[in-house]
C-alpha cells in the first residue's frame, strides 16, 4: 500500500510457444495497472516500478 | 522533491559500488534540500509575511500521517580507493565489473535481444580520486561505442557513460560480439548478444520473453470481453482506442475500460460499473498472449491499484485462467490485512 501498489501471484502452467492468459472480473473495484510473468523461482529484480515492458508483436 | 528521491537512489547504489560518484550525488542532493528552503522563505516573504511560519512543519519523507518520525534521505559517502582502479557496469542491470582476473570479468548486454532496442550503454566509474586511463575496443562492424578511450579522476570527472548502438544490417549471420574494456586492474569483456526471438506467424501483441520474463502494461491487451445489455459477449480487439461502453457498437453493460494515465505506470483497465459482483459465465475478461521457451510452473504477478475493497469483507476477487484450462479465483486482499475500520457500513 506504501508504494502506491497492491500486487498478488499465483502459479499457473505454461507450455513451451504461444499461451493464452485470462484474467476475469469478480468483484468491483477491480482495477489491472500490469501483469509480470516468470518461472517459479526466478522473480526478476526488485524494482519500484516493476519490470520495464517487454516486447510485443506489432509493437512501434 | 522527486529528483531528491531519485538522486538518493542513486546515491546508494554508487556508494555500494564505492563509485566516487556518490559524493557528487551527495552535493546534488543537498542542493535539492536547498531549494526547499528557498521556497520556504520565498513563501515566508509573499504578502508581506501573510503565511510566514506556514512552511516551518516537516514536508519530507514522512512514514506516518504527521510528521512524527518523518526521515530526510540518508546520504551515503564513499572514501577513496588508494589505486587507481575503475568499474564497468552494465546499464539497467547489476552487473559490474573491476576486470581483476581473479573475480568476474565477463559482464552481459543483452538489451538487443529486443527488436525495438537500437541503443544501450554501460557505464565506466571511478573508485579512486586519482587518474585512471580506460580503452575500449569492439570488432563487430555492426556495433559501435561513444567513446573509445579516456581518463577519469573521481573528481571533475568520475563517470563517463558509453552508449552502443547496433546496426542490424551490418549483421550478416553474426548475433554476438564483444566489447573489450581495459582498465587498471584489468579488463572487463562485455559479450552482447543480439540474437532475435522467432516472431514468425505470432498474432498481434503477443508479448515476446527476450529477459528471463515478461512484462505487460494492462492496457495492452490482445482482447477483451465485455458484456452486453442481454448478458451477451462482446469481444474488442486490442489496440482499438475503444475505452468506454458509449462508444459506438453494440451497448455494453459491464466491462472493462482504459484509464488512460492512471496508476505508477502506463495506466489502469478499471472493471465497471462499479457497483457490480460478476458471476461465473457472467464476467467480463482481459486476454493477453505471451511466448515462452520452456513448459512448466511460471508465476503470474498482478500489479492492482491499492485502493479499499467497496465492502467491509476485505475482498477484491479476481479469475485467472491459462490456455482455456479451470477458472482459478483469488483475493488480491492478503491474508489478515484489515482495511478501514470494519464498521463503515
Amino acid at each position: 500500500m506504501l508504494n502506491n501498489i497492491r500486487r498478488h501471484a499465483s502459479e499457473v502452467t505454461c507450455h513451451a510457444g504461444l499461451n493464452k492468459l485470462r484474467i476475469y472480473a469478480v468483484s468491483p473495484a477491480f482495477v489491472l495497472e500490469k501483469l509480470v510473468i516468470y518461472p517459479v523461482g526466478k522473480e526478476p529484480a526488485e524494482s519500484y516500478l516493476g519490470p520495464p515492458e517487454s516486447y510485443y508483436v506489432g509493437k512501434e | 522533491m522527486q529528483k531528491m528521491w531519485l538522486l538518493t537512489g542513486k546515491n546508494h547504489y554508487a556508494a555500494k559500488l564505492n563509485m566516487m560518484e556518490a559524493n557528487q550525488l551527495v552535493e546534488e542532493i543537498k542542493a535539492c534540500l536547498q531549494r526547499d528552503q528557498e521556497l520556504i522563505d520565498e513563501y515566508h516573504r509573499m504578502e508581506n509575511g501573510k503565511w510566514c511560519g506556514m512552511g516551518l512543519s516537516e514536508h519530507i519523507g514522512f512514514i506516518h500521517w504527521n510528521e512524527y518520525e518523518c526521515r530526510y534521505p540518508v546520504l551515503m559517502l564513499v572514501m577513496p580507493a588508494r589505486k587507481n582502479r575503475l568499474i564497468v557496469s552494465v546499464d539497467g542491470t547489476t552487473q559490474h565489473s573491476e576486470g581483476s582476473s581473479w573475480h568476474v570479468n565477463t559482464l552481459y548486454m543483452n538489451d538487443f535481444r529486443r527488436p525495438d532496442v537500437t541503443k544501450a550503454s554501460f557505464t565506466i566509474s571511478s573508485v579512486s580520486d586519482l587518474e585512471a586511463a580506460y580503452e575500449i575496443t569492439c570488432e563487430a562492424p555492426w556495433l559501435s561505442c561513444s567513446g573509445q578511450k579516456g581518463i577519469l579522476d573521481g573528481k571533475r570527472k568520475a563517470t563517463e557513460r558509453i552508449i552502443v548502438t547496433i546496426d542490424r544490417s551490418k549483421m550478416g549471420n553474426e548475433t554476438e560480439a564483444l566489447i573489450k574494456v581495459k582498465i587498471p586492474s584489468g579488463v572487463v569483456t562485455i559479450i552482447v548478444d543480439a540474437k532475435q526471438p522467432e516472431l514468425s506467424g505470432l498474432p498481434e501483441r503477443t508479448f515476446v520473453d527476450t529477459y528471463g520474463y515478461i512484462s505487460i502494461e494492462a492496457e495492452h491487451y490482445h482482447a477483451k470481453y465485455d458484456l452486453g445489455e442481454k448478458g451477451e459477449v462482446i469481444k474488442t480487439n486490442g489496440g482499438k482506442k475503444d475505452g468506454s461502453a458509449e462508444t459506438e457498437g453494440p451497448k455494453k453493460a459491464a466491462g472493462f475500460q482504459v484509464l488512460d494515465g492512471y496508476g505508477k505506470t502506463l495506466s489502469g483497465v478499471k472493471v465497471f460499473p462499479t457497483t457490480r459482483y460478476f458471476t461465473p459465465g457472467q464476467r467480463p475478461s482481459l486476454e493477453y498472449l505471451f511466448v515462452v521457451d520452456n513448459p512448466g510452473f511460471y508465476v503470474v504477478e498482478l500489479y492492482t491499484q491499492p485502493s479499499n475493497p467497496v465492502s467491509p469483507e476485505n475482498t477484491i476477487y479476481y479469475g485467472i485462467q491459462v490456455n482455456d484450462r479451470e477458472i482459478n479465483v483469488y483475493n488480491t486482499i492478503p491474508e489478515g490485512q484489515r482495511v478501514g475500520d470494519g464498521d463503515y457500513q
